[in-house]
């Protein structure tokens, strides 16, 4: 099960990244947090997968980072959308629906 | 690639700027912990078992990042100087030989460079500037020069070039000097568009123009080369209009060419002077066929193309001309055409002769390249086996197949760089010995053999194959090695003294070492003989014990073996 879980995430990592900072800035852990709660718990985002996406983004402009004090007082790496990033949140959203639509469709055929 | 160069500054930075984000992450889940009641050193360790391999992380971020693979093959060059830093006699036995074998093979390319695709030394514009040979139709390797008067032809009907000029194909021996205190020097006689056509500019005075007669006995005029110039009048501007006496008449100095500049063909010449100055009687005669007649062997003729003509327009130009001259003369043009090629010191007829021969020699110097290559690809498996265990334990913490293939052949380039750039240095010393031993010519002779950027770049691609080449079977080799095998040697103990199977040589697919051959006669096989014992020698010097980290990080943090390799097994990781 782990695994089927790990390969569904891979497509909407990304979106599920995008959609979690929409709502404020947030730190790799928070991230990974945050996604676990949007999605009630059913993705648990490893770290193994969490920071290599979180730099991919970052590098492709969506995300951008600064580094501020966490709740535990220590120096931690905050992540917030950039406004490229919305768009691409957008655009993802959309699509997401388009595809889970026509699955949904398929599948009650 | 903006990102790439960013990344690349900035990398210094952006590692530690993960290491910390990644501390930081694990301090805030042990704090958590510790929070929930756990003691601080079962914290740590629940927090190290749920965040993973902390490293395996950084190499992954790092590949997403742009440039990762620049990264990775700094990595690579790192660590292959320093294995072949730790075995500098492999590592020099290994670079001598194929700077012998490159070097060797860069050498016939310099000289061919030299002699056929590039144009004399000096010349301005050297791609709009063209040869033409005369030739017998049906024998394109004949003797390239023409007559006088078949430059008057060409020059009266060429509409696709700037004008022509005719330089003597062998230099005149003049006396020099008067009055006891003579010389022989060599003197080229040229038509007045000579210098104008090539674009050479005076050190000293005037060369000849459009203001110089090209009629015989016209005018006793000279142009010196910048080399006797500075031999014989020791660079004195004052010589620029003053007389100087050859075969005992006067001629007037109007200036010097400039240094470097010995003319358009492989012959250097002491000066030039015009077809004016020669005369078919008294002292400076010149057997007057060669003026009067149209089917003599005298001179050497040289064109610019006019903007936007190709070579092909011009030689169909020609085509056509020497057909209308063998219908106005057909006793002295019958059967003549006209080769046109770009131009460079050996005429366009004589090329097809000169460049086969080289392309013998390249042919033999081929397979010395290929005797060098198959002795360091020997070396190079006979190490691969030695270093089977070094292979073993990184596929087992996490290296990727391809990874390690592109870890080896950066080796092997590396190497193979060292042997390319020893090589240039070969080919350098090797043509200046060429020059050096080049036989004595009735007339002087000044060849060039740059090394400019074609020369460069040959050395370049021939490196670059040849590293492939013999790079490959050892590095693909080494990455198809067996895990479990190559941990258990290890635990054997290396020391079996059996370091390569038979089966396990794939070099043997495609060469026959002597030693299983019936008759190793030829002397290439003798030297492949050579490369073998080499190869077997060289195993116990080239081990290499050493660990390294997957995706070939320095530190060498080794986790469990047993616990790492159960980690490979539920699934490769890309690296």
């Amino acid at each position: 099960m782990s695994n089927r879980r790990a390969t569904l995430l891979q497509g909407t990592l990304d979106l599920l990244i995008l959609k979690a900072l929409a709502a404020g800035d947030l730190h790799g852990l928070g991230v990974s947090r945050r996604i676990q709660q949007l999605t009630g718990g059913t993705f648990v985002v490893q770290p193994g997968s969490l920071f290599p996406a979180l730099h991919r983004l970052e590098e492709a402009g969506w995300l951008a980072s600064t580094w501020d004090v966490s709740e535990n007082n220590r120096r931690a790496k905050y992540y917030r959308l950039t406004r490229t990033g919305r768009k691409q949140l957008v655009e993802e959203t959309s699509l997401w629906k388009q595809i889970s639509l026509a699955i949904d469709q398929a599948l009650e055929v | 690639v903006l990102k790439t160069w960013r990344n690349f500054v900035n990398r210094g930075r952006i590692a530690s700027d993960l290491d910390e984000e990644l501390a930081s992450a694990f301090d805030q889940l042990v704090s958590e912990r510790i929070a929930a009641g756990e003691a601080p050193d079962a914290a740590r360790q629940a927090v190290r078992r749920e965040l993973g391999s902390t490293p395996a992380i950084r190499d992954r971020v790092r590949d997403v990042r742009a440039g990762a693979l620049v990264d990775a093959f700094l990595w690579d060059v790192r660590y292959g100087a320093r294995l072949l830093g730790r075995n500098p006699v492999f590592a020099l036995t290994a670079a001598l030989s194929l700077a012998i074998g490159i070097g060797a093979a860069t050498s016939i390319f310099t000289v061919a460079n030299g002699l056929l695709l590039r144009a004399a030394p000096g010349v301005a514009d050297p791609d709009t500037l063209i040869d033409i040979s005369e030739i017998d139709r049906g024998q394109p390797m004949a003797n390239p020069m023409v007559a006088y008067r078949t430059f008057l032809d060409l020059r009266e009907r060429m509409t696709t070039v700037d004008g022509l000029y005719v330089q003597q194909g062998v230099p005149e021996a003049v006396t020099f000097g008067g009055a006891g205190d003579t010389q022989r020097v060599f003197a080229t006689i040229v038509s007045s568009t000579y210098f104008e056509l090539l674009g050479i500019r005076p050190a000293a005075g005037r060369l000849f123009d459009a203001s110089d007669f090209d009629e015989t006995s016209a005018s006793r005029l000279a142009v010196l080369s910048h080399a006797f110039w500075m031999h014989q009048f020791r660079g004195d501007r004052a010589i620029v209009g003053d007389t100087i006496v050859l075969n005992g008449e006067p001629f007037g100095v109007v200036g010097v060419a400039p240094e470097g500049f010995w003319g358009t063909s492989v012959v250097s010449a002491d000066m030039w002077l015009l077809v004016g100055a020669v005369h078919f009687d008294g002292k400076m005669a010149i057997d007057h066929r060669f003026f009067t007649v149209r089917d003599a062997d005298w001179g050497l003729l040289g064109a610019r193309l006019k903007a936007g003509v190709s070579r092909a327009q011009a030689a169909a130009e020609l085509d056509a001309i020497s057909a209308a001259l063998e219908r106005d003369y057909p006793n002295e043009y019958g059967g003549r055409s006209y080769l046109v090629a770009r131009a460079s010191p050996i005429p366009p007829s004589l090329r097809f002769v000169l460049g086969g021969f080289l392309a013998v020699l390249l042919g033999l110097v081929s397979l010395v390249l290929f005797v060098a290559c198959a002795n360091v690809a020997g070396v190079l498996l006979a190490r691969s086996a030695a270093r089977r265990q070094e292979i073993a334990v990184r596929v087992a913490i996490g290296a990727g197949r391809t990874r390690l293939v592109r870890q080896l052949l950066t080796e092997t380039l590396l190497l193979f760089l060292a042997g390319g750039f020893a090589g240039l240095v070969v080919a350098r010393g090797m043509t200046t010995l060429l020059l050096k031993l080049l036989p004595v010519f009735p007339v002087p002779i000044a060849l060039a053999f740059p090394l400019d950027g074609r020369v460069a770049a040959s050395a370049a691609v021939i490196t670059f194959v040849a590293a492939v080449l013999c790079g490959l079977a050892p590095a693909l080799h080494v990455a198809k090695a067996d895990v479990v095998r190559g941990l258990k040697a290890d635990i054997q103990g290396p020391s079996t003294g059996r370091l390569l199977w038979p089966d396990e040589n794939p070099i043997g697919k495609f060469i026959r070492w002597p030693s299983t051959s019936a008759e190793p006669s030829p002397t290439t096989f003798q030297v492949v003989g050579v490369a073998t014992d080499v190869r077997r020698a060289g195993v116990p010097v080239v081990r290499e014990r050493r660990v390294a980290a997957p995706g070939n990080a320095p530190p060498v943090v080794v986790p469990p073996l047993q616990s790492s390799m159960s980690r490979c097994n539920s699934g490769t990781r890309r690296s």
